[in-house]
């Protein structure tokens, strides 16, 4: 396999805000008027700059994931490299054989059944039928569609479609592969067998570029990532480096949209939640926790109707309906009694104990003399709990490493006892669910 | 904007002419099994419209009285069949040109691959109903062999058939490429091109001889390079005076430049293609 490397080199790309096109009439004024006045005059208004004078690099067996929020010139970045839009400045180089996923099953046709969509995809990716065929059954057992081969694409499940298009995709032995947010789809089971198939992938020399919103998922799978904020290069080094500016990014975008209308919620029985945000050890208001840092929730209500015990309930989740940690005041012995005005009712956490990914609270308040709840907040608000150098999975737990060599005497002793090798662990303070004072 | 920096080295898609050619045959197929998915006819349409189409024309012009002055020595009927053809090929693969990029928009925005597939593949898509329609065409000179005084006797003519189809080949070629490009810019192109491939079928021969005199008639077989061809086509089929060399020649020259200046085109524009379709 060749070198696949990726190289951007200062390039800016330009768009034009509204129609890509000027009716006839008005270029003819223009044409007119750079006629009379030279080039100057006719400045390009409707213009902006999706990406402006970005560079990084992407070497052969290493992958390069690019975050950023919404609109700072991810996707744009991704079509310069597959060749689908040429760049207004500076250069772009890509060398060895090019896979672009993005948009999966973009070369399907609904009509045709899943085997003549993998050849024609794989035409389309640059296979001859030769190749096609002789992977064709890794192709499809990678997207696990075997029973559903020869049925027309258009009844597939989006998730199907999907699966079957990267797989395509992944079996093209590309030198460089663009992977732009496709693993959103496909179940845990399938993201799992991409990230193993990129892996796979890399170890034979390809150069990878992931876009991403998923912070996991970046650090799944790349070394090193690229901070796109309103097309440029905002901070480029290693994944966590990335991880922490795209974090500040996502802050700064929040404080930004902040004085917005309140956060939502109806004022069922005379409550109205006003806002929830999250502030650090120092007190400082931020929407990125560290997993092994105090963390305050504070919660700010209306009440307009007096409420003599009331409970309040937050709730930290990772998908709907599905708390990972839930904290009852009523519980902890805690009610508050609310007069009408405005209330802070705080949480404080020594420690968030969890791995770094994107979580939602939301908060429930109930009246505390009938036992219902009165008010489920039907929004949630996002916090971004950073990645841990140390910890993956789900929990961020304190622990130590020990080892110890036993001299064995004999094979079948040394099978039962084993060589000693300690684990200790324990949720530091075990402070989870005391965290109410 | 400063040009000489602007650059896109690339060895992106790095199949060859055996890639290429895999990748217009599975787009053309693309085409053809969709077109005739869930018909109940299928492929059978490649033969049922010319051939109702000369059924229509045979009954038309035969009331009109001008059968005979039409065809020559040849029965109408195949005298419009072979124009029917030629031209349905013509029409359809223009046709399928000027939609090409914009059918396949998730393509041209979301994967690269070389852009010129797209028309050309459109062209070998309706090679294939013009391949159909060529065996129908056989079986009718069969039939009509003999009958009314006419027979079939090309001789060597016959030889210069696939010249003939290859010149009107890349003349679709030439055509389609630069209206696939034209039409991602200015889609009035395809309402423009729906009108003249009406009128171009009535001033190319294709059921009506042009008149032998005229001046009119005269600037038409000049420039229209399908009235050469047509004229080429019966000429080795049914028989009658062979275009001259001049005339050959011109239709020869005008398709290769067709091709060199629609490919130009194509390829010059298509780095905006994702931008506009």
């Amino acid at each position: 396999m060749n070198a696949g490397v990726v190289r951007f080199e200062e390039v800016s790309k330009r768009f034009r805000r509204g129609s890509a096109r000027r009716p006839l009439r008005d270029r003819a004024v223009r044409l007119l008027r750079r006629l009379r006045h030279g080039a100057d005059a006719v400045a390009d208004d409707g213009a902006f700059w999706a990406l402006k004078d970005v560079s990084f690099e992407s070497r052969r067996g290493e992958a390069l994931g690019i975050i950023g929020p919404n609109g700072a010139g991810k996707s744009t970045a991704l079509k310069l490299m597959a060749r689908i839009l040429r760049p207004d400045e500076g250069q772009v180089h890509v060398t060895g054989r090019l896979a672009a996923l993005i948009e999966v099953g973009a070369g399907f046709h609904g009509d045709l059944t899943g085997r003549e969509n993998v050849y024609l995809h794989g035409a389309i990716l640059g296979m001859s039928r030769r190749q096609v065929r002789a992977k064709f059954d890794d192709i499809v057992s990678f997207a696990g569609v075997e029973a559903f081969i020869d049925t027309p694409v258009k009844r597939y499940s989006s998730g199907m479609y999907a699966r079957l298009g990267f797989s395509v995709a992944a079996h093209v032995e590309p030198d460089v592969l663009l992977v732009d947010e496709v693993l959103s789809v496909g179940d845990a089971m399938f993201r799992l067998r991409c990230v193993e198939r990129m892996h796979e992938l890399l170890r034979g020399g390809a150069a990878l570029v992931l876009v991403t919103h998923h912070l996991d998922q970046m650090h799944a799978v790349c070394s090193r990532a690229v901070v796109l904020e309103q097309g440029r290069v905002s901070c480029a080094g290693t994944t966590e480096d990335a991880a922490a500016a795209y974090q500040r990014a996502m802050s700064r975008t929040k404080a930004a949209h902040a004085p917005d209308a309140p956060t939502g919620a109806s004022a069922v029985c005379g409550v109205e939640v006003r806002s929830v945000r999250f502030l650090d050890a120092s007190g400082r208001e931020t929407i990125c926790a560290s997993p092994r840092q105090p963390l305050t929730v504070e919660v700010t209500l209306n009440v307009s109707a007096a409420i003599p015990r009331c409970v309040l309930e937050l709730n930290m989740r990772r998908r709907v309906q599905e708390n990972l940690l839930s904290f009852n005041s009523g519980r902890s012995g805690r009610t508050f009694k609310l007069q009408p005005g405005r209330h802070v009712v705080a949480l404080n956490l020594d420690r968030l104990s969890v791995c770094g990914g994107e979580y939602f609270w939301n908060v429930r308040i109930w009246d505390g003399e009938r036992a219902t709840c009165e008010l489920d907040t039907a929004f949630s608000t996002p916090l971004l709990v950073a990645a841990d150098a140390v910890s993956t999975g789900q929990w961020c737990v304190d622990h130590a490493w020990g080892h110890e060599s036993v001299p064995t005497v004999d094979l079948e002793a040394g099978m039962t006892r084993g060589s000693q090798i300690e684990f200790q662990a324990g949720i530091a303070g075990s402070g989870l669910c005391r965290a109410e004072r | 904007m400063p040009s000489e920096a602007i650059r896109t080295r690339h060895a992106g898609w790095t199949q060859g002419a055996e890639g290429f050619l895999n990748l217009l045959w599975s787009l053309a197929s693309r085409d053809v099994k969709v077109r005739y998915k869930q018909s109940a006819l299928g492929v059978l349409w490649a033969v049922l419209v010319p051939t109702a189409m000369m059924g229509v024309f045979t009954f038309i012009f035969a009331r009109a009285g001008e059968t005979l002055a039409a065809a020559g020595s040849a029965p109408y009927p195949l005298y419009a069949f072979v124009g029917l053809v030629a031209w349905t090929y013509f029409a359809s693969a223009l046709n399928g040109c000027v939609q090409s990029l914009t059918s396949n928009r998730t393509l041209v925005t979301k994967v690269y691959c070389p852009r010129e597939a797209f028309p050309l593949s459109a062209v070998a898509a309706s090679f294939v109903d013009f391949a159909v329609g060529c065996v129908v065409l056989a079986a009718l000179i069969a039939w009509f062999d003999g009958s009314g005084g006419w027979t079939f006797a090309p001789g060597w003519r016959l030889t210069a058939l696939p010249a003939l189809v290859l010149v009107q080949t890349t003349l679709t070629c030439g055509i389609g490429l630069a209206l696939a490009a034209a039409n991602l810019f200015w889609r009035d192109v395809r309402q423009a091109f729906s009108v003249a491939i009406q009128l171009g079928m009535f001033v190319s021969s294709v059921v009506v001889p042009l008149p032998a005199e005229g001046t009119a008639a005269l600037i038409v077989r000049t420039v229209n390079p399908m009235v050469t061809l047509m004229d080429g086509y019966r000429a080795c089929l049914l028989g009658g005076a062979f275009p001259g060399p001049g005339r050959l020649a011109a239709v020869v020259l005008t398709a290769a430049g067709a091709l060199v200046v629609g490919g130009w085109a194509f390829r010059r524009s298509s780095h905006r293609f994702a931008e506009c379709v």
